[in-house]
């Protein structure tokens, strides 16, 4: 890595280091008792809503009630989504003429989006009407993303809270929509159109281009897609091509601001929980073991692919410069080099986004490998909208009760018992993703149909399928472009894992959550663990890395880390 | 006919989904699920008495 | 626990029809057209025109190769493209995928990527060539062999000294052609970004060191001094944004629009 990779890196770090306490701020306004920024505007709006939902915001539900919202809302936006996109080719508002999509692909395609996963087993150019995109996925984008923040916060206030109840579901979700998700996002689309990327209604254009021949001008409302993509952590594209199409992220400063996008929310949600709770030092610790991790991967990934692919011949140039892009190109664009790309990369691999600005199968093995260990950590780092919060606050809980074990004192989180009861929560949490992904992988990798698949041989074909699986669990969605996922197999069991990945996840979590709500808090004395102290920062930190590299070392041995090692 | 199956397929992961929060609710031992609490009671007789907003100890 | 759920499954719903209309339909249509209000030309994708044609994207690369695929000497060429069926297709965007030991990219290199059928390594690569040591050979319809040793029956398409032909798509074949095409040394080094495929297959750009090495063959071919390409060069070279953000890159197609001669 050069002087200007560390530049965009430390830019990167200053500029969240700006402004997430910033959104932490706003968001624990907006959120808390008291008044908040865009209240007169917003209040007769969201007031509507609630009229037309029968619904009352102060009225609130215990977790068992809040997690079947969250399901049935599910449910119903899994096969709305479903019959938009089996309808799309007899809808209006199709100038790409797409057609349908087959049963199994609307299947993949409605699940993926509605869990945040964004997984796109189809070309956008010509397999999704503007229809479908603009008035289903796009839809879709935003509600997973105020999905996670509501569940987030139900979390938050059985955790830390007074009382037997959680929040309101359709009151969080609507807040979330009306004063996070759509007002960032129609000024974050401006900025985008700004730097070039695409914004319009019409139809594909016919260009003649200089040397001959015709050349298609993708159009449609893209811009307006892809932000919601970056800040609600989700990932999916208007293009194929996604973060590298030059109508989605047309020049250096939109691939960086694009990764900004991405992670400010996160790390201010969690400093947002530092402030509801009144400790603001303890969202700070969990900011810092997340942004420890995400500098930890991201690192890694920018130096592997600037080193470049070791096996490329001695007379090609991978020496970055100025002049000469070098590292790793293969799958990359110019205007981002190699550094630039990981950095975007696999930064967002530490977020459910997995929005990429390069091709992750053409990465180097340890390149590759950085996204996937980002990834099976448990998308922490600083993780999706929301989800995030909640995946690290379970990590908190296993590792107040280990450390509490190891000091020979009651574990207790905030005042509160962690028991067992709680434990077996948080254990099944911790389980539950890792056994999803290595029992699909297992027999995909065993099948004879889809272990071959993969398009690339060897070890790295191994990668290919074991990441789609820990991908599309821990919602990410990005993918070893090269796995051939249209076959049936693929379609209906990566959209079981998604589901399952999501849902599973929600309710562990919220019921960890109902069972904490209204405990008894215990006052502080001299003997209560610290929690938002330096040591259990690194504490925490251990033992995210070893819970996680316990459960997925084989398989990374399999994988990257062999590939490395025989070639 | 495959749009049956993937719409069954969809209905029995949320059904699992829905029985796995009964399974939780059992294991916090409170069984909440078969009666509504007073606060949604309320809301279905129509028009709940406003709550103050949870605030979370400081 | 029935009513209950009954009632979410309305609310839901309700909330799903909600949504759709405020940020599947109201949302993009206000940014819509608030982006074609102060944006327009971005909004619209950066259209290129000449004499009323449109040519193209500033954003977008495109071929200059003649009917049959061959590049064209008086143009500089863009890099390579992944796009299927034909190279820089703006209906089709996307990269390779090929994985860094992949044969088909990286080429036969002797003990590490010579993969037998049966997933061991050869040692030697058996189609080494004089001028290509990492020679992954190709059937007569042109498709390459992806192991060193395919079942007995194999045909393998000859050149007329009756050697290999080589899948030009590799980095080692992409180089060597670069060279051959540019007029430069066989050692010459080659700048990574002209043997490789982009991500979007729509890359507008080339590195500058491309262009430089490039730049001898097109003054050659359109009779002009050097210094003047290399000014052009240097013309539509858009730097690091802000001063670091990104990478230098030339933009091919507004480069050799410039040079004259487009219809």
């Amino acid at each position: 890595m050069n002087a200007w990779d560390w530049a965009q890196l430390a830019f990167i770090g200053v500029a969240t280091a700006v402004l997430a306490p910033l959104g932490g701020k706003y968001l624990a306004a907006v959120f808390g008792p008291g008044k908040a920024p865009g209240d007169r505007l917003m209040e007769p709006i969201e007031r509507a809503g609630y009229r037309l939902l029968r619904v009352d915001p102060d009225n609130e539900q215990r977790w068992t009630s809040y997690a079947l919202s969250v399901l049935a809302f599910g449910l119903v936006s899994v096969v709305g989504l479903y019959v938009i996109l089996r309808l799309q080719g007899v809808l209006p508002f199709n100038p790409t003429r797409a057609p349908g999509m087959s049963p199994a692909l609307a299947f993949n395609t409605a699940a993926s989006f509605i869990t945040g996963t964004d997984w796109q087993a189809y070309a956008g150019e010509t397999q999704a009407s503007y229809l479908a995109q603009m008035a289903g996925l796009v839809v879709a984008q935003f509600t997973a993303a105020a999905v996670g923040l509501a569940v987030a916060l139900a979390v938050i206030r059985g955790v830390a809270g007074d009382r037997h109840t959680v929040g309101n579901f359709w009151a969080d979700l609507t807040k979330s929509l009306t004063r996070v998700f759509l007002p960032l996002s129609v000024i974050g689309a401006l900025v985008l159109v700004s730097q070039g990327a695409v914004q319009n209604l019409h139809g594909f254009l016919t260009a003649h281009p200089v040397a001959g021949g015709t050349q298609q001008i993708p159009a449609g409302p893209i811009a307006s897609m892809e932000v919601i993509k970056l800040l609600g952590t989700n990932g999916g594209s208007f293009l194929n091509a996604g973060g590298a199409h030059p109508f989605e992220n047309p020049s250096g400063f939109t691939n960086m601001f694009d990764l900004l996008l991405v992670i400010v929310l996160p790390f201010s949600i969690a400093l947002m929980f530092g402030r509801l709770i009144g400790r603001p030092n303890q969202g700070r610790v969990l900011v810092v073991v997340m942004a420890i991790i995400f500098v930890a991967h991201t690192a890694v990934g920018m130096q592997a692919e600037s080193h470049g692919n070791h096996l490329i011949a001695a007379g090609v140039s991978q020496q970055t410069s100025t002049a000469n892009v070098g590292g790793n190109m293969e799958g990359k664009e110019v205007r981002f080099g190699p550094a630039g790309s990981a950095l975007m990369t696999v930064g967002t691999m530490g977020t459910t986004a997995g929005a990429t600005d390069s091709a992750l199968d053409s990465y180097t093995p340890v390149g590759g490998a950085s996204a996937l260990v980002a990834i099976i950590l448990g998308e922490i780092s600083p993780g999706g909208d929301g989800g995030g919060l909640y995946g690290i606050l379970m990590m908190v809980i296993l590792a107040v009760f280990v450390a509490g074990l190891m000091v020979g004192r009651t574990p207790e989180f905030l005042g509160k018992k962690i028991g067992p009861t709680q434990m077996k929560l948080a254990v099944l949490y911790a389980l539950t993703i890792p056994f999803v992904i290595l029992t699909f992988s297992g027999f995909s990798l065993v099948l004879a149909g889809p272990s071959s698949d993969a398009l690339n041989p060897g070890l790295h074909g191994f990668t290919e399928i074991v990441y789609a699986f820990a991908s599309v669990t821990n919602n990410n969605g990005s993918a070893f472009g090269g796995l051939n996922a249209t076959g049936i197999w693929y379609q209906t069991t990566l959209g079981v894992a998604m589901l399952l990945g999501r849902f599973l996840p929600i309710v562990l979590a919220l019921a960890l959550a109902g069972s904490l709500a209204g405990a008894r808090v215990h006052a502080r004395t001299r003997a209560t663990l610290e929690t938002a102290g330096p040591t259990f920062a690194a504490f925490l930190l251990g033992v995210i890395v070893t819970v996680g590299g316990l459960i997925y070392f084989p398989m990374l041995m399999l994988g990257p880390i062999g590939e490395r090692l025989i070639s | 006919m495959q749009d049956l199956a993937y719409l069954l397929l969809l209905v029995s992961v949320m059904t699992l989904l829905i029985l796995f929060v009964t399974f939780c609710d059992h294991l916090l031992g409170w069984d909440t699920m078969s009666e509504p609490s007073p606060a949604e009671h309320a809301e279905h007789v129509g028009g709940a008495r406003p709550h103050r907003r949870q605030e979370v100890p400081g | 626990m029935h009513a209950l759920l009954y009632r979410q499954l309305v609310r839901s719903l309700v909330m799903f029809a909600i949504v759709t209309v405020l940020a599947g339909i109201a949302y993009p249509l206000m940014v819509t057209g608030a982006a074609n209000v102060a944006f327009s030309h971005q909004a619209q994708g950066s259209l290129l025109y000449h004499n009323g044609r449109l040519l193209g994207s500033s954003l977008l690369g495109q071929n200059f190769t003649d009917a049959k695929g061959k590049p064209l000497p008086q143009y500089f060429q863009p890099r390579p493209s992944a796009t299927s069926p034909t190279p820089y297709d703006g209906d089709a965007s996307g990269a390779s995928n090929l994985g860094p030991t992949n044969p088909l990219l990286v080429g036969f290199v002797a003990g590490v990527t010579t993969y037998r059928q049966d997933g061991s390594v050869a040692p030697r690569n058996p189609y080494a060539t004089r001028t290509d040591p990492y020679c992954v050979p190709t059937d007569p319809q042109g498709s390459p062999i992806s192991v060193v040793n395919p079942p007995p029956g194999q045909r393998y398409a000859r050149n007329a000294h009756g050697g290999y032909v080589c899948d030009p798509n590799t980095i080692p074949e992409r180089a060597i052609a670069y060279r051959q095409f540019n007029g430069l040394s066989p050692h010459a080094m080659v700048p990574v970004d002209a043997v490789t495929a982009s991500g979007s297959g729509l890359d507008p750009e080339i590195s500058v060191a491309n262009a430089l090495d490039q730049a001898p063959r097109v003054a050659r071919v359109r009779r002009r001094n050097l210094a003047s390409i290399v000014a052009l060069v240097h013309r539509y070279t858009e730097g690091r944004q802000f001063g670091f953000l990104g990478e230098e890159g030339v933009n091919v197609l507004e480069l050799n629009m410039s040079l004259g001669g487009e219809q």
